[in-house]
């Protein structure tokens, strides 16, 4: 062969291989840009999908929100004839009845109650499901709240036989900044679930923090009851969730508490977490992030200071505007030793009357008040005063609410001066003193001597009222039971709201918390905590009333 | 015992690559008589009755069937393009016999058939299982699953692939002996003490909601959810470049519960009426919902399939596995198309495998159910001799 055959033998070999070489590249490309394609349509199919995804979740959240007000609006309207039916079992009890009719009216009246504590959940849920509710910090008195938590727990524990125990050395008397009313629910929840589930044994809440600084703080709720399946456990903090033959399931519940519980301490930034084992018991651990605080909360004693008697008073005419008498006793009580003339009207129409008739140095005026209230009353008595020429006379109201814009409020409203129900004697004092007429003060001053106090703070004359009191309070507790039964929000939160200054006048400041907070609790329509404080406060009253029945007996002995 | 040579090739000349495959088998067989031999290729352009006289020649005996193909399957190369492959088929207790179904599109039940029972007398027996290999254009529109199962009333597995043309789609060859056809369908008929393994994999998932078809006239559909069915794929995918990429996201048709389902690929569109032409006919009435198609996905069924396949046979290995693969897999696989068969490859290299990209694979769902046509799925056929 010749060297130019062998050449172009070479040629052709290497033109072969060019061309079997440029096919695979041909083949690589087509598949490099098929691929390409490809992902270009994945792309815009993932885009798609995505924009699906997102219309999908606001559909459903869309039907989630009509479900959920579907359930408000049902639960509400079911409300209205349900008191109906309770409120005539109510009247039906107070008729002659026999033994079986009894019965029969008694199961009819606990369904009744169990069904619209069932409602009242729903629309618990439904408010927090909303979004409407956020976390209110501001300082709080953490044994206070403890203290509450304590009452209700024990009261429940007691009636199924079993023990109740609160552990928190490390924690009390110390003011923190939190959300205190929804603290208060999740305890509520938490502790009056654990008595449901619990048949014997006991029920432990344990405050403890974790954290180096002491801020994080652990409220821990056990129980030696019937436990959760451990399949189940992350099912529990869901709404509407049943478990069967579970803690959910037993009657009392729709499965709400715990999921309203969740979203609470969620609103507040913490977490909830739950260590249960069947027939053993269940350990509910909520944590929250309390910081320490110098500042004293909002509280019905805004001086914290008992009453030392020692103020002076140059003589004065006060009028004391207040429905209920027992109040003007406290204050009649306080002013005994001074020079002061203490005249008592019911009402704001009477304060106005007594005003023009009698005239007065100073009045204190109640705000809520049958007839005419504080407020109404204070823009006549101010515009008579304009219309006559005189002096405005020393107005200063008396009321229950303690926020700072309240009392903003009621200053532009014509009052001088906020006195916060319960106050003390040295409050009162200092008040009345502030506002007495300068030509006459000190000119006949008396100095009083300190009276003799109780161990609760009150003077030994007010103690002597308080059996009195307690059998008033009673009466009170069950207008309010009977009202919260029958959906009178209305009369619920007047009704706390009188009664808690009465019980703080006389020292039952654990019976005042309790109605403050009643109070407050159904202005915030939170009925599951409500029914719960009520509750409390019914077995407090009777406590207090036997402990009182006691100490006059070992008195007598 | 059924033994195997095979070879491929992808010379630049398909002949001289024919050429060398032959004589690659030869080598191989060392003296052995083949019985049966399977033809594939995807040299679109070559002389394809000139390639079967080169294997007739040489192995003027044997019962052949193949096509032409969108790539082919073998375990030295795994999937190859512009390639042909032969596979010869060597055994003494295993007897094979193939025939042809010619004019599918026009009288398919009856084609097929005759072409049946002459194989079947040809065999002189009912056979264990048969392969086939139908025009795969013509099984775009002609219910091959159906015609197979009115047409063969002997019950027993049938198994394999449509035709091909390199993804051109216009036009696809089948074989008998040395004779090129189209429009047809071979078939191989077996008969044996076959101890037989199928897996079927698949790759594209459906999501998302259900969609109505509304104008569908066999597997032409022209409308869905109120919008012609161009205008359905395009909410999906967009405008895309060209027709043929919509082939890799099949819709799942639903035609019975929302529940079960047979995958349908779009092949061809239709911009003056916005119809769209699927491999398979449409049930109806029917509900569709659209599917995503990854490389994971169909890298994954692919290999838990072979595993599958392998557990059915435990100590026994299979002798041979033939593998028809749907086109779109390897188009969604691109360069990783190969890893589709990384298992069979390196860890099983004693077990021979052959197949090739079809467009569409034909099996049963399971052993002893019915003959049914698939897309998107690759379905593996595995065999031993007891």
């Amino acid at each position: 062969m010749s060297e130019v055959e062998e050449l172009r033998t070479l040629l052709e070999k290497a033109e072969l291989e060019i061309s079997y070489l440029t096919r695979i590249m041909t083949r690589m490309e087509k598949r490099l840009l098929r691929q390409e394609k490809l992902d270009d349509m994945n792309r815009h199919q993932t885009r798609w999908a995505m924009q699906q995804l997102e219309r999908s979740r606001e559909l459903a959240e869309q039907a989630s929100q009509a479900k959920t007000d579907f359930l408000a609006n049902m639960s509400h309207e079911i409300r209205t004839p349900l008191n109906i039916v309770l409120g005539m079992g109510e009247l039906l009890a107070g008729t002659e009845l026999d033994e079986s009719q009894s019965q029969y009216l008694e199961s009819l009246r606990l369904s009744g109650e169990h069904l619209l504590r069932l409602i009242n959940d729903i629309l618990e849920f439904s408010r927090i499901e909303s979004g409407t509710v956020e976390a209110i910090n501001s300082p709080f008195n953490i044994k206070e709240l403890l203290d509450e938590v304590e009452t209700m727990g024990t009261h429940l524990a007691r009636d199924k036989g079993i023990e109740f125990s609160l552990h928190c050395d490390q924690v009390l008397g110390i003011n923190r900044i939190g959300d205190a009313r929804k603290i208060r629910q999740v305890l509520f929840n938490l502790v009056g679930n654990a008595v449901k589930y619990t048949d014997s044994g006991r029920i432990s809440l344990t405050v403890e923090s974790f954290d180096d600084k002491g801020e994080w703080l652990a409220f821990i709720v056990s129980d030696t009851g019937i436990g959760i399946p451990e399949e189940k456990q992350a099912l529990i903090f869901d709404r509407f969730t049943q478990i069967e033959q579970g803690r959910l399931k037993k009657p009392g519940g729709v499965g709400l508490g715990l999921a309203i519980s969740k979203r609470l301490v969620v609103t507040m930034g913490g977490g909830i977490k739950i260590d249960s084992k069947v027939n053993k018991g269940s350990t509910f651990r909520v944590e929250l992030k309390l910081p320490f605080t110098d500042k004293l909360p909002l509280t019905s004693h805004p001086d914290g200071e008992a009453d030392t008697g020692e103020e002076e008073l140059p003589p004065l005419r006060v009028l004391v505007v207040d429905d209920i008498y027992l109040n003007f006793e406290v204050i009649k009580n306080y002013l005994n030793d001074y020079p002061v003339t203490v005249c008592y009207a019911e009402n704001g129409r009477q304060a106005q009357k007594a005003f023009l008739d009698d005239g007065y140095d100073i009045i204190l005026m109640d705000l809520r008040m049958p007839v005419m209230g504080g407020l109404e009353a204070t823009t006549h008595i101010r515009r008579l005063e304009s219309r006559l020429g005189a002096e405005p006379t020393p107005i200063i109201a008396m009321t229950a609410h303690a926020f700072v814009e309240q009392e903003d409020n009621y200053l532009e409203k014509g009052f001088d001066q906020v006195l916060i129900k319960p106050f003390s004697k040295k409050d009162l004092i200092n008040r009345l003193r502030q506002y007495a007429p300068k030509n006459v003060a000190g000119l006949d001053s008396l100095e009083k001597q300190p009276e003799r106090q109780t161990e609760t703070g009150v003077s030994e004359s007010l103690a002597a009222l308080i059996p009195q009191v307690l059998d008033s309070i009673a009466k009170e507790i069950q207008i309010i039971k009977k009202a919260l039964y029958e959906n009178d929000q209305e009369t619920v939160a007047k009704t706390s709201h009188a009664v808690k200054g009465l019980a703080g006048f006389y020292g039952l400041d654990r019976l005042s918390g309790l109605l403050e907070h009643l109070e407050d609790s159904v202005i915030k329509r939170e009925f599951r905590t409500a029914y719960a404080l009520a509750d409390a406060l019914g077995s407090h009253i009777n406590e207090l009333r036997r402990n009182r029945r006691h100490n006059r007996a070992d008195l007598a002995n | 015992m059924i033994e195997s040579v095979y070879s491929v090739s992808d010379y630049l000349d398909p002949l001289a690559g024919v050429c060398s495959v032959v004589a690659d088998c030869k080598e191989q067989l060392d003296g052995r008589v083949p019985a049966a031999g399977l033809f594939f290729t995807s040299c679109m352009e070559a002389d394809h009755a000139q390639m079967l006289a080169e294997i007739h020649a040489a192995f003027p005996n044997i019962e052949l069937i193949g096509c032409t193909t969108d790539g082919e399957i073998t375990p030295e190369r795994g999937f190859t393009e512009d390639s042909s492959a032969l596979i010869l088929l060597i055994s003494e207790d295993i007897a094979f016999a193939a025939a042809v179904a010619e004019n599918i599109s026009k009288d398919a039940e009856g084609s097929v058939a005759d072409a049946y029972q002459q194989a079947k007398t040809k065999l002189g027996t009912n056979p264990s299982m048969a392969l086939v290999l139908p025009d795969g254009m013509s099984t775009m529109f002609v219910p091959i699953d159906a015609v197979l199962r009115s047409a063969i009333v002997d019950s027993f597995p049938i198994f394999g692939g449509s035709a091909g043309d390199g993804f051109r789609i216009v036009k696809t060859y089948q074989f008998l002996g040395n004779e090129v056809y189209s429009d047809a369908m071979p078939i191989l008929l077996i008969k044996g003490d076959l101890k037989i393994g199928l897996n079927i994999a698949t790759g594209p998932r459906p999501y998302g909601e259900f969609y109505q078809v509304e104008k569908v006239t066999g597997n032409v559909v022209y409308s869905i959810d109120g919008v012609t069915a161009l205008e359905f794929y395009e909410r999906f995918f967009g405008e895309f470049i060209e027709d043929r990429e919509l082939s890799f996201f099949p819709l799942a048709v639903y035609s019975g519960n929302e529940k079960d389902f047979v995958l349908r690929d779009p092949v061809e569109v239709d911009r003056r009426n916005g119809s769209v032409s699927f491999v398979g006919r449409f049930e109806e009435p029917c509900k569709v919902r659209i599917t995503q198609v990854t490389r994971e996905e169909t890298l994954s069924s692919g290999h838990h399939g072979t595993k599958r396949i392998l557990d059915i046979f435990e100590d026994d290995s299979p002798e041979l596995i033939f593998l028809f693969s749907c086109t779109s897999r390897r188009h969604v696989l691109g360069s990783r198309t190969n890893e589709e068969f990384k298992l069979l490859r390196q860890e099983q290299q004693s077990i021979p495998f052959f197949g090739f990209y079809c467009y569409g694979e034909i099996g049963p769902f399971a052993n002893g159910d019915s003959v049914h046509f698939h897309s998107d799925t690759c379905i593996s056929v595995a065999l031993r001799s007891n």
